[in-house]
């Protein structure tokens, strides 16, 4: 969920206007807007209404994790005799925190950017183990740090993306991993103690991990 | 998360445009004498990935630059790796890495 905040006040009079907001999602086409295992059957929101403060606040899920693609959110402020001050567009992005105050809207009629603007983790980090299982559907690299031989696979896994995989090698090093039959062309691992090798492998559409260059490597 | 991939029979002909995808797969059923590129951004990386289906050579775009050789292996793959520059331009940044089945 996305976490979505705000004050409301006036430029004239009291600093406080207790007016009101609404919520609604857009940009869903013909298709009923769905979830990961559900259906959306409400898209907006009662009226949301300030605290004494001015202060609101409000959870909606976050357009990246809403199908299909395209969509955002309106949120109309209304002053405390009901008018319609504006009514804005923005995208949330799940997990993440906005403050109205600060936060620009977004123009819907601007096609959306080849790359979202996202500066979130991206690392799943495993250690002591002797099987890696890491999910292709959420993050995009990987670091296994190798305490003894291990098997190593990665899914889900989503077509087109890039996969990078960190091996570290512990103290002792000498560490061989074993690489499940769905990755193609891997590289040697370094095994000195402490070592680092790097190396991405883009995923076809059968879900097979092919990579783009040797692997690098790096002994601190 | 998922980075957009377009799937290519080289039947057709190619126009590979990075407006609708960053990875592009190619099915290689015949030799390709022209592709064409589009709507590159600087600074993007776009992967192309060929799956052999015989001995059939393929001929890059002309805004791709420092292109490696599609293999020509039957039932190989080929991976190589671009970074988009301005003026349109893709330009490799890795050797490309060939996987033979």
């Amino acid at each position: 969920m996305s976490t979505i905040t705000g004050k409301l006040s006036t430029i004239i009079g009291p600093a406080v206007e207790i007016g009101s907001i609404e919520v609604a999602l857009c940009g869903y086409g013909p298709q009923v807007p769905r979830g990961t295992t559900t259906l959306f059957a409400r898209i907006t929101s009662a009226a949301i209404i300030p605290t004494s403060d001015g202060t609101f606040t409000f959870n909606v899920t976050g357009n990246d994790q809403i199908a299909p693609e395209g969509t955002y959110y309106t949120v109309i402020i209304k002053n405390s005799n009901g008018d319609i001050v504006q009514c804005d567009a923005y995208l949330f992005l799940d997990n993440q925190n906005y403050d109205l105050d600060s936060t620009n809207p977004f123009d819907p009629s601007q096609p959306i950017p080849p790359l979202p603007p996202l500066i979130i983790n991206q690392l799943q980090i495993l250690t002591d183990a002797s099987s890696y299982v890491f999910d292709g559907s959420t993050y995009l690299s990987f670091k296994a740090v190798l305490n003894q031989p291990a098997f190593i696979d990665c899914t889900p896994l989503n077509e087109g993306n890039l996969y990078t995989f960190i091996i570290v090698q512990d103290v002792a090093g000498g560490h061989v991993p074993t690489w499940s039959n769905r990755f193609h062309n891997v590289s040697a691992t370094n095994l000195k103690p402490n070592g680092i090798t790097v190396q991405t492998f883009v995923c076809d559409e059968q879900g097979q991990l092919y990579s783009i260059a040797g692997a690098t490597w790096w002994t601190p | 998360m998922t980075r957009p991939y377009m799937l290519y029979d080289s039947a057709s002909p190619i126009v590979f445009d990075g407006n609708v995808a960053q990875c592009f797969i190619v099915i290689l059923r015949n030799t390709v004498l022209r592709s064409r590129v589009k709507n590159i951004a600087p600074g993007v990386l776009y992967t192309f990935v060929f799956h052999q289906k015989g001995e059939y050579e393929f001929a890059w775009p002309e805004l791709c630059r420092n292109t490696p050789f599609v293999s020509t292996e039957p039932d190989s793959t080929t991976v190589a790796n671009f970074v988009g520059n301005t003026g349109g331009y893709l330009d490799a940044h890795a050797p490309a890495a060939v996987s033979e089945e």
